[in-house]
């Protein structure tokens, strides 16, 4: 543990690249950063809590050296705290060094116990500067963080399929093979996807609509469960999915990353990322990212599931500019897919829909084959996103980030046509984001309490065009928020409370036939929008929503701790949820929205408890969350309790309507794992999530099973030039879902299933070049099943045993060029 | 040194700016039905009987008008229409179907029916079909129907049934395995399926 010292100033020189790494390796591994060092020095009883930050930003200075008396005795942990027990009264020198901070020496005289903040002063003549770590506050919600080599292991699955490694994330899975997150029950509109900090602006609405975004762009997957409204806005009222795309290189360099994916049987996929810091132009940096990959359709084990190939491509890159304390970035990245829909898929009419749901496997699936071709059905998306940032340190204040971003969203369904050769669908959504952030410095209220906060507001216009069968209106909207978050961090607790107030303006402009078919399916009054007789008819309405939340950490003891969090949230309807008209493109249901709904509210409450330890990491949190007006999509009934159908030419179609609610969810969520010995891990995930319409007493749809996840994993490091051997098995039990509305669903839901995956990889070191080499395997057993949770379950079965083979080179150069 | 590294990161960041798909462009490609239109014309001379399931305003919206079927004993020859009168004048999508007849037919089953696609055999009508694609498999927009008196239900079914891969799923057999097993036991989907009351006196 005592490899920090190789940052030690004396071989400096030589070992800069090193102890940058090993710097960084500390500060991310806890188990070896470990605070608080004792030293044992007979009859002495005093004790000096430090707290060391730096002096311009006030940020804490994790991973420095702490000297007493000529002997490092500890190291600051991550919040920049160190503990000296047992010192005798007396005068002691303190030294505290970190490579990238002037040495700061100080004699102290000790009666007693003290506390004492120590400022560091950046030493500006070292070439390398490294920035510490930025300061992570603890987070006080029940928060997943996939990063690293667990991150790395999913590398060339889907961005869903990457969150599912979490413990509460399961996926929504559509007919085309793409899946959406499902977070504690919630996906879609009330689970918030942000990349690079940015609310991703899509189509979310729609089931089968899988998020626009290439999971490579992340170095860091972050998976919020529960109301984050305060931070993130109105629409995390079920919580938030961060994409966090890897910083810019802080000191010249290189670094690059290449995986060659191997599906096989099915496809390949290329993911690149390359890094530069050019030595000439200090402060400048770049990036640059791209992935490709094209899938054939999937098999299940008894037929292929024809049709669901896909093409997907994605591109990115990044210039910064660092300059004194000010950080200047511009990104921009586009997203491209084209997804086969499949072949199986019977929603045209809602007679055959429920007449095949009798039949074991889809008709005439002996004929369907695994190609790559995509016929229709099949949907294309693009997603660009631009964003600009920039830092700018405040002297009395503190730290100030502006963004702004661009971000236009093109969805496109092609159906199933005699002689139409575009989409039937077609929406386009171009957003602005504007969002200013200042962070203020620390306050020290004592030696023992401070005080950090970030103050903010923030900016929408947006509009979407739709072209297509009647479906949604054109809209635009303007929102704008302001927030604030204050959190008091002591030693061994933190507390926060933090507010926000949004308001949203929607100006919905409806074909005057669908405003009148709306009119006349009684869902909206003739006179509700201003002018009724123009066209098209224009529709506004307006929403004031507050979210406030309050949290607590808690270090009960060395490896235990507890937080708690008490949120509230409003989320405004969706427009397809107060405008929705026509049959969907999903579902054998003819879909009615209600334009004056109101806004939905949630109040929730979380508790999470963690302990970690050495061999021991483990988590388990337990949740409430109750919705009041919670916007439900549910068949109509009518007055003597029947289900509504409609007649539509393609037969009888029931009518589904847009209505409030009263839901609660509640449920746990409990991960562990456990180093058997040095080289052995064995772990377990469990979900469970109830969800209940306490209006109709009845259960909601869509909600996932329960769930038992256990793995083993066995990592040997240096086996004869191999440096690392990784083998990892797991199980995943998936429950029937008992609870379910038999009215609200088209069908009941499929059996219970298990999945078994496993994965072997290697690791070695060719010249300079990390090689990774891995075979992944999913669904080994090739079982036949269907989730309750995929679109596909109505037609056909889940795919059954694949294939990844991948290879990863990465390689890294500090100060050359 | 980094050549390798460099060169791949290079080659998947500049070789995949293509895959632009010309169908993505337009929109408003609506495959819209409204109407269906069964015109009955006796065998032996006199006026056409007209029913129509009309639904001029879509899905949702107002009730679709549906004519009942009233025939006298008889021969005729049956034409099935469909239209899109969304459109102003109303497209004709009888001609599409004819152009693509050998991926459609048209289907009369319910209990007034017995046929190729149905087993009643003391139901008022007996179809047959009167019109053939290039690959000499019925289509359904000219039949032959045969009334005697009686009621019951006649439901049109316009089935699109476009190759599965390279496999024609419309083969000679559709109307027998619909007759067995319902829609369900043959490929494709039901672009209209409207359902008239019928009376032979």
């Amino acid at each position: 543990m005592y490899t920090i010292w190789m940052c030690a100033r004396s071989t400096r020189a030589r070992a800069i690249a090193i102890a940058v790494v090993l710097c960084a390796w500390l500060a991310v591994e806890p188990a070896h950063a470990e605070p608080v060092q004792e030293t044992v020095e007979v009859n002495c009883a005093a004790t000096l809590d430090g707290h060391v930050v730096d002096e311009v930003t006030h940020q804490p200075v994790a991973g420095a050296s702490v000297w007493k008396d000529g002997t490092a005795v500890a190291l600051t942990s991550e919040d920049g705290r160190f503990v000296l027990k047992k010192l005798c009264e007396g005068d002691h020198v303190i030294k505290i060094d970190r490579l990238d901070y002037e040495l700061h020496e100080q004699t102290l005289a000790i009666q007693g116990s003290r506390s004492l903040e120590i400022s560091l002063h950046a030493d500006l003549s070292e070439l390398v500067v490294i920035q510490g770590k930025a300061v992570k506050l603890a987070e006080l919600q029940s928060v997943a963080v996939l990063s690293g080599e667990a991150l790395e292991r999913t590398r060339g699955k889907s961005f869903s399929e990457a969150l599912a490694e979490v413990p509460g994330v399961t996926q929504l899975r559509s007919a085309s093979g793409t899946a959406k997150p499902i977070v504690r029950g919630q996906f879609g509109r009330r689970l918030l996807m942000l990349v690079d900090s940015v609310q991703h602006r899509s189509q979310e609405w729609g089931l089968d609509h899988a998020p626009e975004v290439d999971p490579f762009v992340a170095e860091e997957l972050k998976v919020v469960r529960g109301a984050a409204g305060v931070r993130y806005g109105p629409g995390a009222i079920g919580g938030a999915v961060i994409a966090v795309p890897p910083k810019l290189l802080e000191s010249p360099g290189l670094a690059a990353e290449t995986h060659l994916m191997g599906y096989l049987g099915q496809g390949a996929g290329l993911a690149s990322r390359l890094q530069v810091a050019p030595k000439s132009i200090p402060g400048f940096a770049y990036q640059l990212q791209g992935t490709l990959k094209r899938l054939a359709a999937a098999s299940t084990p008894d037929y292929a599931l024809q049709n669901t190939g896909s093409l997907e491509w994605n591109l990115g890159g990044t210039v910064g500019y660092r300059v004194n304390q000010s950080e200047y970035t511009l990104s921009y990245r586009h997203y491209e897919a084209k997804l086969g829909v499949c072949a199986c898929l019977q929603i045209e009419s809602s007679e055959d829909f429920f007449a095949q749901l009798e039949r074991e496997r889809p008709i005439n699936s002996e004929l369907y084959e695994a190609s790559l071709d995509i016929e229709r059905p099949y949907q294309t998306v693009a997603h660009d996103q631009a964003v600009a940032r920039a830092r700018w340190p405040i002297d009395s204040l503190g730290t100030l980030t502006a963004t702004y971003a661009l971000q236009f969203d093109h969805r496109s369904e092609f159906a199933v046509t005699r002689t139409a050769v575009g989409p039937q669908f077609d929406f386009r959504l171009t957003t602005h984001d504007v969002d200013v952030v200042l962070e203020h410095k620390p306050i020290h209220l004592s030696n023992h309490w401070h005080l950090r906060g970030e103050y903010g507001a923030v900016g929408m216009v947006q509009s979407n065009s739709y072209r297509g069968l009647p479906l949604i209106p054109d809209y635009q909207a303007v929102s704008g928020g302001i927030f604030a978050i204050e959190r008091l961090i002591g030693h061994d607790i933190e507390l926060e409370a933090g507010l926000r107030l949004d308001a949203l303006q929607r100006t919905a402009d409806l074909v005057r036939s669908d405003f009148l078919r709306l009119v006349r399916s009684e869902q909206l009054a003739l006179d509700a929008c201003s002018d009724s007789d123009a066209d098209p008819v224009r529709c506004e309405s307006s929403f004031m929503t507050f979210s406030g939340s309050l949290g607590a950490l808690v270090q009960l003891t060395k490896p235990w701790s507890l937080t708690l969090d008490l949120s509230t949230a409003s989320r405004p309807p969706s427009p397809d949820e107060q405008y929705l008209n026509g049959t969907s493109p999903t579902f054998p249901v003819l879909g009615l929205g209600k334009p004056d709904l109101g806004s939905e509210t949630t109040y929730s409450a979380s508790a999470t408890s963690i302990y970690r330890s050495e061999r021991i990491a483990a988590e388990a949190s337990a949740y409430v969350n109750h919705i009041s007006d919670y916007i439900y999509f549910s068949p109509a009934i009518d007055a003597s309790g029947e289900p509504i159908f409609d007649v539509l030419i393609r037969g009888s179609f029931p009518r589904f309507i847009t209505r409030p609610v009263d839901a609660i969810f509640y449920g746990a969520d409990a991960g562990g794992t456990l180093r058997l010995t040095p080289a052995l891990e064995v772990g377990s995930q469990l979900s469970l999530v109830r969800a209940k319409n306490r209006t109709d007493s009845s259960f909601l749809v869509l909600v996932p099973s329960d769930r038992l996840r256990t793995t083993a994993s066995y990592t040997h490091a240096s086996t004869s030039g191999l440096e690392k051997l990784f083998a990892s098995v797991s199980g995943t039990l998936v429950a029937r879902q008992n609870r379910f509305d038999a009215t609200a669903d088209l069908a009941a839901p499929p059996d219970g299933y298990y999945v078994v995956d496993a994965e072997v990889g290697a690791q070695t070191q060719v010249r300079d070049q990390t090689v990774k080499l891995s075979l992944q395997g999913s669904n080994l057993t090739d079982n036949r099943y269907r989730d309750y949770t995929s679109l596909m379950r109505y037609f056909a079965d889940q795919p059954g045993l694949q294939l990844m083979l991948r290879l990863s080179v990465e390689v890294s150069a500090m100060n050359v060029q | 040194m980094y050549k390798e590294i460099l060169f791949i990161s290079a080659a998947a960041v500049a070789s995949f700016g293509c895959g632009h798909d010309d169908e993505a462009s337009g929109g408003n490609e609506e495959e819209v039905l409204t109407t269906v239109t069964l015109t009955f014309t006796p065998e032996n001379g006199g006026t056409p009987i007209v029913a129509v399931f009309n639904d001029p305003d879509g899905d949702g919206g107002d009730d679709p008008t549906v004519d009942a079927i009233e025939l006298a004993e008889g021969t005729y020859t049956t034409q099935v229409g469909f239209e899109n009168r969304l459109e102003d004048p109303p497209e004709i999508i009888t001609a599409e179907v004819a152009d693509e007849s050998d991926v459609h037919q048209v289907f009369f089953t319910g209990d007034a029916v017995n046929g190729p696609a149905t087993d009643n055999p003391n139901a008022p009508l007996g179809h047959s079909y009167a019109d053939e694609d290039a690959n000499g498999l019925p289509v359904g927009l000219e039949n032959t129907v045969v009334a005697s008196a009686g009621t019951g239900e006649l439901t049109i079914t316009l089935r699109h049934m476009p190759p599965v891969g390279d496999a024609q799923i419309k083969t000679a057999d559709v109307a027998a395995e619909v007759k067995a097993g319902g829609f369900s036991a043959i490929g494709g989907t039901s672009d209209a399926q409207v359902t008239f009351a019928v009376t032979v006196q």
